[in-house]
């Protein structure tokens, strides 16, 4: 197999954009349950 | 010739052998699953009609009698029920093998409705007002614990028939070498299943004894431990499942092939060994356990499964792009993506369910699973918010798009009205994202899961919440009548499709087993 047809550059995106929700989520998580911080 | 070879019908789209009288049992577990689903839906819809302070619909009695309802019925009966038939699917269909003892799996089938009624009966007569943990000393009549036990037996019978199936088919012929990745997953969803029904069967047949007065008085804790290890670790076996059926979707809907086998199976081995554990955040204020049992399985061993979904969620849509692209989607970063048959409830079914699951309950669950959260937010609407984004917008989802594909090639029922299948599954999904939404922060803001009137009207300190939290009280309604308007859509669709009485002919053809040593 070729490595065009190993191209899984969408996937990678979409992986990275998790990773972001979830550092995204884990960071507000902590300070929402402190001082309500995220939705005030 | 084997005894068994005309009992067999090839399959005009797949090309595969289906035993006629596993075709049977598969039938009735998906019928009586979807009627659960129905039942359980129902009672979903007047609990999120009542925790949306404007309506408060119900009485306190009937809310706490139809959570019990919706809780057993949705996070027992529906899943277990459907995950049975695909149990038998994915060891008789996908092998084009036999099922050695249909009479054997009717006596589980008959088990295991015989549970739901009872539990059912129990419910609504009143006997059972426990909710779905039934943590004691609360106690219902022996009747609701006798009917959980007659239905994990089944499951666990069924679960071994599942085991014999393979051993009988691979001694006679009928496959070789590896199990498919599908039968794979499933076989680990059965692993996890068959102890998660050996602690539940522990669990209840103590409860039960004390129900009826032979046994003084049960252990609180212990109680808790063990129904845990059932509670818990029985949406641990929709996981394995609904992940098996991301695999098999892919390949119904856009013929893509796991990216690497052993990556995958390796995957869902860390399911195995790891993800029963992180239970143990159901336990974190029971003083019984040590402090370290609780930080080790609720952190690194909980871990070793995230791990094992991060690895699928990286497996399953890139080889949904491998094939795409492979057909000439090749432009730019996501054309493979825009051009995916999104006009088929499978497909569409299969995405929004990895993507609600993958964005919505993985990050949460792992989030929320971790001691130091877990101890602030656990009896808050937080945690519901988690769940119906796992088990509803995951699992459910996942199930709902397999039907769709079950009916026509495992039923032989032509499924009516795909455009409006594929809008149930929108509006289905959609409307779970938002009343999880709302379920979230308003849990947040310290609204109490499990509570009939959180504005506690009566009680002599009131407790304000601030608008904010009501407002996300109202976004759940929404959310909740908009989901259970795509759950309506699909018992509707699945049940005149399954029951219309014109199937599509059976092309019985002569099967015998390929790899037969003579």
């Amino acid at each position: 197999m070729s490595a065009e047809e190993h191209d899984v550059s969408g996937t990678k995106v979409l992986c990275f954009v998790w990773l972001a929700w979830f550092f995204f989520l884990y960071a507000t998580n902590w300070m929402a349950l402190s001082e309500n911080w995220f939705i005030g | 010739m084997s005894n068994h070879a005309n009992e067999f019908r090839t399959c005009p789209a797949t090309g595969l052998k289906v035993h006629m009288p596993a075709e049977r049992l598969m039938y009735v577990y998906a019928v009586t699953a979807v009627v659960c689903l129905l039942l359980g839906g129902v009672m979903a819809i007047l609990l999120a009609l009542t925790r949306w302070p404007a309506i408060h619909l119900l009485p306190a009695d009937l809310f706490y009698r139809f959570l019990t309802a919706h809780g057993v019925n949705m996070l027992i009966f529906w899943v277990v029920l459907f995950e049975m038939a695909g149990v038998m699917f994915a060891s008789t269909v996908v092998l084009s093998n036999r099922l050695p003892a249909p009479k054997f799996g009717w006596l589980n089938f008959i088990l295991m409705f015989t549970g739901v009624i009872m539990v059912n009966y129990t419910i609504f007569t009143g006997g059972a007002d426990v909710l779905f943990t039934s943590y004691v000393p609360m106690k219902a009549e022996p009747n609701y614990y006798l009917g959980i036990i007659l239905f994990a037996v089944g499951a666990i019978l069924n679960c071994v028939h599942f085991l014999i199936t393979l051993v009988i088919g691979r001694k006679e012929g009928y496959f070789q070498g590896s199990l498919p990745l599908f039968s794979y997953g499933i076989f680990i969803a059965v692993v996890i299943a068959l102890f998660t029904l050996l602690a539940g069967a522990a669990t209840y047949i103590p409860v039960w004894l004390w129900s009826l007065g032979v046994i003084p008085s049960i252990d609180a804790e212990l109680y808790r431990l063990g129904f845990w290890g059932f509670g818990h670790s029985a949406q641990q076996i929709n996981l394995a499942a609904m992940v098996s059926i991301w695999y098999l979707l892919g390949t119904l809907t856009v013929g893509s092939k796991p990216t690497n086998e052993k990556f995958s199976r390796l995957a869902f081995l860390l399911y195995l060994f790891g993800i029963n554990l992180g239970s143990v955040h159901h336990l974190l204020v029971d003083p019984g356990l040590s402090n370290s049992f609780r930080v080790f399985n609720t952190s690194y061993l909980m871990y070793a499964a995230t791990v094992g979904s991060m690895m699928h969620a990286f497996s399953i849509p890139s080889s949904i792009e491998i094939a795409q692209r492979a057909k000439g989607f090749t432009k730019g970063t996501f054309d493979w993506l825009v051009n995916a048959p999104w006009k088929e409830p499978g497909f569409s079914g299969m995405f929004l369910s990895l993507i609600i699951f993958g964005f919505g309950g993985g990050t949460t669950g792992v989030t929320q699973g971790t001691e130091q959260i877990n101890m602030m937010i656990h009896n808050t609407l937080r945690m519901p918010g988690h769940f119906h984004v796992t088990v509803v917008g995951g699992t459910t989802l996942a199930f709902m798009a397999l039907t769709y594909y079950f009916l026509p090639l495992v039923l032989r029922k032509n499924v009516i009205g795909m455009k409006l299948a594929t809008a149930q599954i929108w509006i289905f999904g959609i409307g779970i994202c938002i009343m999880s939404t709302g379920m979230s922060f308003a849990g947040i803001l310290g609204v109490p899961r499990r509570h009939w009137d959180v504005t506690f009207a009566d009680a002599i300190f009131q407790v304000p919440f601030s608008a904010t939290a009501t407002t996300m009280l109202g976004v759940l309604g929404i959310g909740g009548v908009m989901a259970f308007v795509g759950l309506l859509m699909f018992c509707l669709i699945a049940a005149i499709s399954a029951l219309n009485p014109k199937s599509m002919p059976a092309k019985m053809e002569s099967h015998t087993p390929q790899y037969a040593k003579n």
